[in-house]
């Protein structure tokens, strides 16, 4: 399916702007004192919505962006990551930061590439762990969630 | 002239004793990895290291967290260049020419550049400081919130240099970051605005986070992505060495007028409250679009596009200064923990801080020549070490840019939520990427518009019946309003006059 992505982005703008429109308008514009809390969202809905219907005219008059841009294998790769990295964030406040980030790091070496063989993955990400701990928690004492593990 | 020249000649005895020049080098080194790191800005690196100073004598305390706030604006361009991440806000325009740069081969270049512009920055920072600093102080005062928001349409109006080759698209980019500055509680009504319900967003949308996702964090999917042209490369294969990263004469002489520009532009945004690093380094590339020989090539890896950027960067530290030892108003956040840091150890910053304490005052501008000198030599010598970064394997370097885009995220504030925001951001980014929309308007936007908004109503807001006269009538205002005007008309007016038939 070849699908014109500057015609769906001006829908996305279009519907975002519209919304801040709205909202602040919602919010309030104008009051006895000077603007209101909703005065710029509405002033910089405009500026988006404008520049989005432009966009919109853009697409429709075009006629040589006919070919996809972003494959459906590049949104699989891309869907593939974000998981991958949600997962590990899911898992911080529970394993803990730097077990979660050796776990991303041991596996990203190994799932990248397949050169690395599982011991020389598992060295690599540890002491890349090591140097991040040493520097984060040791030395700079930022207050990373221990989780579980305590690590 | 000879009054300041004898005060600055006592000051490099001071700053020259060996127990400052140790604090300034460590608080340069400090600065420098902490700036590399992402997320840990200088605001972060003095607040953590200001308890360990609580003993020490003022004046090497002071030069030692002055030491951190100049060596950061260093530091931050080493990850922006070698990585896609900014380490700190003000290098967030670095990244734009600066990565770029290194993928074609040239990081040593490009760090070089930034290493030099920064050095320069911070000398032509540090001699205005020294001789017109008092007196250019109160010129900062006397931009009210009229001044600020001409000031500030004048920057976004100029925005139109860095919309690319779609102007639609650019105008879209620049208004997501106006939309994503609205977000959080009004600062006049004290009104929640599109939070969603989230707590987190009350604060508005985290800067860094956004920062971090939309260039670290997009430029791993965009690595790791199938089918994308970089997927199976490295992100930066080439080696750096000392003798081909120097620059040769001819590159110097292009960057060099823009250090120069880049210095004053950003000693005098620096001077202005509220307005920091950041916006000067914005300001100095917007002005390199305008005056550059070459605008073209800006965007697309070149050298004066590190170099504005890094000089204002520094120039405007430097800048801050002068409304804190002057007025007791700090310029950016970093001066105001300084300022916290001044009255604790009994000092009163402003015009009487002159005559109280010249042994402070002058040793602390003294030890920002030394300073700056020693996190220069710091970090030339540092080249040989961090040519290895561009050399790691990809497999290597993207868990390594994720990890390091997840701490530095959780760092600002110490919150999940940020990194959840990084993650969305970057996916925003990418998106962005693919679909040719240029990032850096978005950025610009994010950093101006909530300084924007706020003055602009308070203007209206004192002004007789909420007129807009306000503007016109202030003639600082009024200046910066003709500038803009010009800004927008001029490359109309060429344009046109060049596509006339007598032309």
């Amino acid at each position: 399916m070849k699908v014109r992505e500057d015609f769906i982005s001006s829908l996305i703008g279009l519907g975002l702007g519209l919304y801040w429109v709205v909202m602040g308008i919602i919010y309030g514009f104008w009051e006895e004192t000077g603007p209101a809390s909703g005065f710029t969202p509405v002033i910089f809905g405009l500026i988006v919505t404008i520049s989005s219907v432009a966009l919109f005219w853009q697409s429709l008059r075009s006629k040589k962006d006919k070919k996809q841009i972003i494959t459906k294998r590049e949104l699989l790769g891309l869907f593939k990551i974000c998981l991958a990295v949600c997962l590990i964030i899911f898992c911080i406040p529970r394993l803990g930061t730097f077990t979660s980030l050796g776990l991303l790091l041991v596996m990203g070496i190994k799932v990248i590439s397949s050169s690395y063989t599982w011991l020389m993955a598992i060295c690599t990400g540890a002491g890349i762990t090591v140097v991040l701990y040493l520097v984060f928690k040791v030395w700079l004492m930022v207050p990373l969630p221990q989780g579980l593990i305590g690590f | 002239m000879s009054e300041i020249l004898a005060q600055l000649f006592q000051g490099f005895t001071v700053a020259l004793d060996p127990i400052n020049i140790f604090a300034v080098v460590v608080g340069g080194i400090m600065g420098v990895i902490v700036g590399g790191l992402p997320g840990l800005g200088s605001v972060a690196g003095v607040a953590l290291l200001l308890p360990l100073t609580f003993k020490m004598n003022p004046t090497t305390a002071v030069i030692m967290l002055a030491g951190i706030y100049y060596g950061n604006m260093f530091g931050g361009s080493i990850s922006a260049i070698l990585l896609n991440i900014p380490g700190d806000s003000p290098a967030v325009m670095t990244a734009v020419d600066g990565y770029q740069l290194a993928r074609q081969g040239k990081a040593g270049k490009a760090l070089y550049t930034a290493f030099f512009a920064s050095f320069i920055g911070g000398m032509i920072g540090a001699v205005i400081l020294t001789f017109l600093g008092p007196a250019l102080a109160f010129v900062g005062l006397r931009f009210g919130p009229a001044e600020f928001t001409s000031l500030i349409l004048f920057a976004l109006m100029s925005v139109g240099w860095l919309l690319g080759e779609n102007p639609a698209k650019g105008i879209i980019a620049t208004g997501i970051g106006l939309l994503l500055s609205t977000i959080g509680v009004d600062m006049i009504q004290g009104l929640p605005r599109f939070t969603f319900g989230m707590v987190n967003l009350t604060a508005g949308i985290p800067f860094i986070p956004t920062v971090i996702g939309i260039f670290g964090f997009a430029q791993v999917l965009k690595l790791l992505s199938a089918g994308y042209e970089i997927g199976q490369t490295t992100m930066v294969t080439a080696r750096l060495s000392i003798r081909d990263s120097l620059l040769s004469i001819k590159e110097w002489a292009e960057v060099s007028f823009t250090i120069v520009r880049g210095s004053l532009i950003g000693f005098f945004v620096g001077l202005l409250p509220g307005s920091g690093a950041t916006m000067a380094s914005f300001m100095a590339y917007i002005a390199e679009m305008r005056l550059n020989k070459h605008p073209e090539r800006l965007g697309k890896g070149a050298l004066a596009g590190v170099a504005a950027p890094e000089s204002a960067n520094n120039a405007a530290s430097m800048g801050a200064f002068a409304p804190l030892l002057s007025l007791g108003i700090p310029g950016s956040g970093t001066t105001a923990l300084l300022l916290g840091g001044l009255m604790m150890w009994g000092l009163a910053p402003g015009p009487l801080l002159f005559k109280e304490a010249p042994e402070f005052v002058w040793g602390l501008m003294a030890s920002m020549y030394v300073g700056d000198i020693a996190v220069l030599l710091l970090c030339v010598l540092l080249v040989p070490f961090l040519a290895y970064i561009p050399r790691v394997p990809k497999a290597i370097l993207a868990p390594t840019t994720i990890a390091l885009c997840i701490l530095g995220s959780f760092s600002v504030n110490n919150s999940i939520f940020d990194i959840w925001f990084m993650v969305f951001m970057g996916v925003v980014g990418y998106f962005m990427d693919r679909l040719q929309f240029p990032t850096p308007p978005l950025v610009l936007a994010l950093v101006l518009a909530p300084r924007l908004q706020t003055a602009f109503r308070q203007a209206l807001m004192i002004s007789p019946n909420g007129s807009p006269m306000i503007f016109i009538t202030k003639p600082i205002s009024l200046a910066f309003l003709l500038a803009a005007i010009v800004m927008v008309a001029l490359p109309v007016l060429i344009k046109k006059k060049k596509d006339s038939p007598s032309a």
